[in-house]
């Protein structure tokens, strides 16, 4: 990561950050974690650059406090940076664990048995549904409903 | 100062970190931990440690390796981790009454005075809000029987320990009861039902007699004296029946004010003499009272923080002189670090119990998430009602949207903050603390106190596991070993 460049009034500290090396959520994890001290403004001063200001909810006594809360954030940062790509590079193991420990195929506890479904009411309502995702296409868009398949007629049975 | 690290990202695998008494604390995807010395922690970032050495073994062991991560292994604790997803509400908090025979200064919106016999839940919105009870899809119900003080509406809790009985009979669920009540309204009579029908009793006991008179006011300026009497008296009655006392005993609730701060010792030794062997070190919630009584029984967090540290210490003291008790809290932190398990305790787990993991029904038959939602909705603020025991149906509470909604916003691996927290695996929050005290369900963690309490608690319980004193680890384990009372489950 390049190195941050800090500026200061009286009550707050700018920390503007290179975009190319700080992906904005590695950033949002860093300041997210001041906002018990300090009032957290993020914004985008040119598109090569974000800048994170750190207003201090209490009085400061000047550069020097500041200056803490900058070093606090700056190693925040750095531990947030550590944090993402640490989990990015282990993802596909991740994603793996999860599928694994909460598919059914892995989680038999999860799955009904054959008696549960049977005693099931499906007739029931489950959730309102305003988006008519649990609707069939055709009661969603006013459709018939497709005529049964014609039945086999004698010729398409295989010959005996 | 140390030279920055130079991560050497292909070596660990996922882990999130922290820093504790000059350690790093390191947890991973599944839970595992281990507590590394800061030049172990920076080899492993870096990639640097030796293939074979110790260092390499014990993180091998733990699954912290890339290379060689187990990822069957990591689904199975995750899985065992996370067992109560796929279950629904095991806990349902009826509240039979809010009349109350005490007058306790922390509670005010969640109590009525005795002459107000309209909060009394009638026998018929009981049935209902047990007809949706059993329709929980969990194995495992419990009613606890809540207040105001349950015993003054002592016939309706009767009615409801034989109509569940009688309906659960079909249904064939694992029925538990439990009562929480001040106890001063006990007779033989009540117990011999109560014990009869294998109702679970549990006090409350705010420390030694003189705070405890000062804190739950009887007109006869007597309620320690007569709590007191009763945890013997019910004592006494589970030895005659022969249960094992060690397991069978009255624990009791502890609600800690300003005043409890400086009483450690003195609040632990009188729950060691009342024979319990759990004590739970809360911290007072913000429901129920008003703003002024606010002023005058609350305490910063890092004040509670102090107090838990000087009581805990004391407790492990006592343990190691033989003397049985535990501190409620860290037994549950301490049985997800060490035993890699979830003791579901609804209010510490992600995500969080209100709604999928618990039910709370008020006497007038309005159901809420959780005991806190109820409060809320007594304080003007409805946002945590659900619905009513005469027209709502159990799909229609589980679907919703303000159960959806909790479930997502205490999920926290969706919790800035939270996210890279090292204590994620052990951790939970309160969508209805975080509503009361912060105007969101989300709640913002830096400067959430349930958070500060949690991550405080966990920073103590792994200092002391980095000590690595026998006595203490000892104690540790012992909090943990789980021994059910399966004599208060109805599974005939």
């Amino acid at each position: 990561m390049n190195a941050p460049k800090r500026e200061f009034d009286d009550l707050s500290v700018s920390i503007t950050l290179p975009a190319e090396t700080h992906p904005v959520n590695v950033v949002q994890g860093a300041a997210v974690s001041f906002i018990d001290r300090c009032y957290v403004l993020m914004d985008r001063p040119s598109p090569q650059q974000i800048r994170v200001t750190l207003s201090a909810k209490e009085a400061v006594d000047g550069e020097e406090t500041l200056g803490k809360i900058a070093e606090a954030f700056e190693a925040r940062l750095r531990s947030s940076d550590l944090y993402h790509r640490v989990a990015a590079d282990n993802e596909v193991l991740t994603d793996a664990v999860v599928a694994q420990a909460f598919g059914f195929g892995n989680a038999p506890s999860a799955s009904p048995g054959l008696d549960e479904l049977e005693a099931f009411d499906f007739s029931d309502d489950a959730f309102d549904d305003p988006l008519g995702i649990a609707q069939t296409w055709e009661e969603k868009h006013g459709r018939p409903a497709p005529s049964a398949p014609p039945a086999a007629s004698a010729q398409d049975e295989d010959p005996k | 100062m140390n030279a920055p690290l130079q991560p050497n990202i292909g070596f660990p695998a996922y882990f999130r970190h922290r820093e504790v008494a000059g350690k790093v604390v390191l947890t991973n995807f599944e839970g595992n931990h281990i507590i590394l010395e800061q030049h172990e922690f920076r080899a492993f970032v870096e990639g640097t440690v030796e293939r074979g050495s110790e260092l390499w073994t014990r993180l091998d062991e733990k699954n912290f390796l890339r290379e060689t991560y187990r990822v069957h292994e990591a689904a199975s604790a995750l899985r065992e981790r996370k067992h109560f997803l796929d279950q629904g509400p095991i806990l349902h908090m009826l509240v039979v009454t809010l009349r109350c025979n005490e007058t306790c200064i922390y509670c005010h919106a969640s109590r009525a005075n005795m002459d107000q016999v309209e909060t009394d839940m009638s026998k018929e919105t009981a049935e209902k809000a047990v007809d949706i009870i059993l329709s929980s899809t969990n194995p495992f119900v419990t009613i606890e029987f809540q207040g105001g003080e349950p015993l003054v509406n002592f016939e309706v809790v009767k009615h409801v320990v034989e109509y569940a009985l009688k309906k659960n009979a079909d249904i064939g669920k694992r029925l538990e009861f439990t009562m929480v009540s001040n106890m001063a309204l006990m007779t033989e009579e009540k117990l011999d039902f109560l014990l009869e029908h294998k109702v679970q009793l549990c006090t409350s006991i705010d420390g030694p007699e003189k705070l405890h008179n000062s804190q739950r006011k009887l007109n006869t300026l007597d309620a320690f004296q007569k709590a007191r009497y009763w945890i013997h008296r019910i004592n006494e009655r589970y030895g005659e029946m022969g249960l094992d006392k060690t397991l069978y005993h009255v624990e009791a609730l502890l609600t800690l004010t300003k005043a409890s701060l400086a009483q450690h010792k003195e609040i632990i030794d009188t729950y060691v003499a009342l024979g319990c062997k759990t004590i739970f070190l809360r911290p007072v919630d913000p429901f129920g009272f008003a703003e002024r009584t606010r002023l005058k029984i609350e305490y910063p967090r890092s004040e509670y923080l102090e107090f838990y540290r000087r009581a805990v210490d004391y407790i492990l003291e006592l343990n190691a002189q033989g003397v049985e008790i535990l501190e409620r809290y860290a037994a549950i932190f301490l049985t997800k670090i060490l035993q890699g398990t979830d003791p579901n305790f609804l209010d510490l787990r992600s995500p969080a119990g209100p709604g999928i993991g618990a039910l709370a029904y008020n006497y007038d038959g309005n159901i809420y998430t959780c005991d806190e939602g109820r409060m809320l909705a007594a304080m003007g603020d409805d946002a945590l009602h659900l619905g009513h025991v005469g027209e709502s149906r159990y799909r229609d509470l589980m679907g919703h949207e303000t159960v959806r909604a909790v479930t997502v916003a205490s999920n926290l691996d969706g919790q800035p903050d939270c996210e890279q927290c090292a204590y994620n695996p052990f951790c939970g929050t309160v969508p209805a603390h975080n509503l009361k005290t912060q105007g969101t369900i989300y709640g913002h963690m830096p400067d959430n106190n349930i958070c500060m309490v949690h991550k405080g608690i966990q920073d103590y319980l792994f200092e002391k596991l980095g000590e690595n004193d026998p006595d203490t680890l000892r104690a540790f384990e012992r909090w943990t070993t789980i021994r059910p009372r399966e004599h208060f489950v109805h599974d005939e």
